[in-house]
């Protein structure tokens, strides 16, 4: 035990006394992380700025008189400014109405002539949407009876522009239903009667749940997949680099020429890496819950720091992780040991790494519908058992069987490995 | 002592080997039927051309290889059987093991030290000794990367002699170095022949086995020709020098393949 505590020390002292390996492995990812995610939050903030600040213009062809009321009265209700023409459309006067907190640019169109200008105007981004009412709209209205077709205001807008993409929504949302709204009181005297009962007016509490659940539903999603690919990301390089570099490098030779047990190198190797893993995926892991935030303020939602897990749930999370790291640095170890140099090293593990990602994918989608069973799968039972943990549908025979799991197949793993390191032909191509 | 007692080491060649050396033979018998014995208080060469042997057969003393056939016995221990106990009492030195750039002699020498459970005075003793003979106390802090060939030779040695062995193989010492250097390895190789210990180099530069090997072994082709003296090499080949015997024994050996 001792000489795997000396090999374990020589191999952490390798990568901390290296001065661009410490800022490749722990600060550069921080940094990016905590960049990438400011600059999304800052990015994010101006696009949404930009939105609330842009004052849609919204061409009505042939409006009614109910409608062109009603937004006038709705104007008159918001004491807003005045319709003033500020500037013309084709020679059309475009006047300003607010309605809640966005200013319209409403321009009154008959001429039918001109609605492929406008068409043309709303293709290429320059105007943001077209409503266009048929011919005796308000006449339809007042003659309707049960049984006739219902009149259709037909729109006209470009998705793939934001600008008028937002300015449907809005127009349909706070105009056109209020209009609706309107004209179904006058032809029924009182909404009431349309409205037939109400869900949960008084009642505030509705909601009956397991905050941690909850918020565990959110982060189980996305965190296991995350941590997963982190902690595998992190013992990659290095593992081939322990294993394979060293072999390259002839470095390993000196090391098996000492009296020590093969097997104790290979421990001591892999302890160094599961700690070098663990960290940087823990700094990884940090600099996200730190950088999280920062995203969410600019955005004006929910903080990262809500994460609040009791700690049996931490407990159940920091067994499996450890455990996976062990499997994770296992595997790397006996495919960087096949390999004879690093590059080959790399292209081992690729595939390896691959199946990680792909699990990790899988488990964002799948989780509760986990038997214990299948918690005793290599990889994909403990990282389904880490996301049931977030999510609380973990069960303890799930917990056990999938901790089991790893420590099983990792010590398969790592037990193969120091076999191999007794392998004339893997160790010296001989 | 080292006792070799029919030692054959046959490779098996992959598809790719096979190509590279332009052989349809799937294996390729390195070292054949090789029997010696070196004793303690002297320097043993194993002469021959690249490609001979030498280095297989060495790396199968040090335990890296196991022989297909055949036994071989250091200081009484199996190389199979009691390879740790091989290794703890001798030192390995060829240029395929290397120390880390990464690291400093310095750290190198305490790391190797520990790993061979010695005490932290002993190991501080044998640094200052043996940092002292080969003038690397002054660069003893470098990375080995920052230094130059004959410094990372001289310190190289010094690591791999940490746990003072009884037994040293040294695979073409002075292969590479300048002739200052060359000598302070050579010097130190007698220098531990005096203390009792034994030494075996491999060579196929046949003047520094002259002056330097008390007996030697000649390998050709896996096969061992001669074992013997520097005197009894030239009274049975008749030649002047062993450059001159060895060409007379690669001669005959040719003769009977």
């Amino acid at each position: 035990m001792k000489n795997v505590g000396i090999i374990m020390r020589k191999e952490l002292y390798r990568v901390f006394s290296d001065k661009k390996m410490v800022f490749g492995l722990f600060i550069m990812p921080a940094l990016v992380v905590i960049g990438l995610y400011l600059l999304m939050g800052i990015m994010m903030a101006s696009i949404m700025k930009d939105w609330e600040e842009h004052e849609p213009t919204v061409l009505v062809y042939q409006a009614p008189e109910s409608f062109q009321e009603y937004m006038d009265q709705v104007r008159e209700d918001n004491e807003v400014h005045s319709a003033d023409t500020v500037y013309k459309w084709h020679e059309l006067p475009v006047g300003l109405y607010t309605i809640g907190d966005i200013r319209y640019h409403i321009i009154w169109l008959e001429d039918e002539q001109e609605i492929e200008a406008a068409k043309e105007d709303i293709y290429n981004g320059e105007l943001d949407l077209i409503l266009a009412f048929p011919k005796g709209f308000d006449q339809q209205i007042q003659n309707y009876q049960v049984g006739d077709i219902i009149p259709d205001i037909e729109t006209y807008y470009n998705p793939s522009e934001d600008y008028s993409d937002n300015a449907r929504e809005d127009v349909l949302a706070f105009i056109l239903e209020g209009y609706r709204n309107q004209l179904l009181e006058k032809r029924l005297g009182s909404l009431e009667q349309l409205e037939i009962y109400t869900i949960d007016r008084d009642n505030e509490e509705s909601v009956i749940q397991n905050d941690n659940k909850a918020q565990g539903k959110l982060f189980g999603s996305i965190i296991p997949y995350m941590i997963t690919i982190l902690l595998f990301a992190g013992a990659m390089s290095l593992g081939a680099d322990s294993f394979a570099g060293e072999k390259e490098r002839g470095t390993m030779a000196a090391l098996l020429m000492t009296p020590i047990k093969r097997s104790t190198i290979v421990y001591g190797k892999l302890f160094a890496l599961m700690i070098l893993s663990g960290l940087s995926a823990l700094i990884y892991g940090g600099a996200m819950i730190f950088a999280m935030p920062l995203l969410y303020r600019t955005l004006g939602a929910m903080t990262g720091q809500e994460l609040n897990f009791p700690p049996s749930q931490m407990c159940m999370m920091l067994i499996l992780i450890v455990t996976l790291v062990f499997l994770y640095v296992a595997l790397i170890a006996v495919c960087s040991t096949l390999a004879k140099n690093m590059k080959e090293g790399s292209t081992f593990i690729s595939p390896v790494y691959m199946i990680v990602m792909v699990i990790g994918v899988i488990s964002m989608f799948r989780g509760e519908e986990v038997t214990n069973l299948q918690y005793l799968i290599p990889l994909y039972g403990p990282t389904m058992a880490l996301k049931n943990v977030f999510t609380l549908d973990i069960t303890l025979p799930g917990f056990l069987l999938a901790t089991l799991s790893n420590l099983v197949i990792g010590a398969l793993f790592a037990w193969l490995t120091a076999k191999m390191f007794h392998s004339e032909k893997i160790m010296f191509n001989a | 002592m080292i006792e070799i007692q029919n030692v054959t080491k046959v490779y098996k060649l992959t598809r790719k080997q096979m190509e590279e050396q332009k052989t349809k033979a799937s294996m390729k018998i390195a070292v054949k039927d090789v029997s010696l014995t070196a004793r303690e208080g002297e320097i043993f060469g194993i002469l021959g051309p690249n490609g001979a042997g030498k280095t297989t057969l060495l790396r199968c003393v040090a335990t890296l290889l196991n022989p297909t056939q055949g036994q071989i016995t250091v200081n009484g221990f199996d190389t199979v059987k009691e390879g740790e106990k091989v290794r703890r009492s001798l030192a390995f030195l060829t240029n395929e093991v290397k120390l880390d750039a990464h690291f400093s002699p310095k750290y190198l020498f305490r790391f190797f030290g520990r790993l061979y459970g010695l005490p932290e005075d002993v190991i501080e003793a044998r640094r200052k000794e043996l940092f002292e003979y080969f003038d690397i106390t002054k660069f003893e802090d470098k990375r080995m990367e920052e230094l130059s060939t004959g410094m990372k030779q001289k310190a190289s040695i010094a690591v791999s002699l940490v746990h003072d062995p009884d037994i040293i193989i040294f695979d073409e010492p002075t292969n590479g170095l300048d002739i200052i250097t060359a000598r302070a390895v050579t010097d130190y190789l007698k220098l531990l022949r005096e203390r009792g210990k034994l030494v075996i180099i491999s060579t196929h530069i046949m003047p520094e086995a002259q002056k330097l090997c008390d007996r030697m072994a000649m390998i050709i082709n896996g096969s061992c020709v001669f074992q013997g003296t520097l005197q009894e090499a030239l009274e049975q080949t008749g030649a002047d020098d062993l450059e001159d015997a060895f060409f007379e024994l690669y001669r005959r050996k040719e003769e009977t393949v």
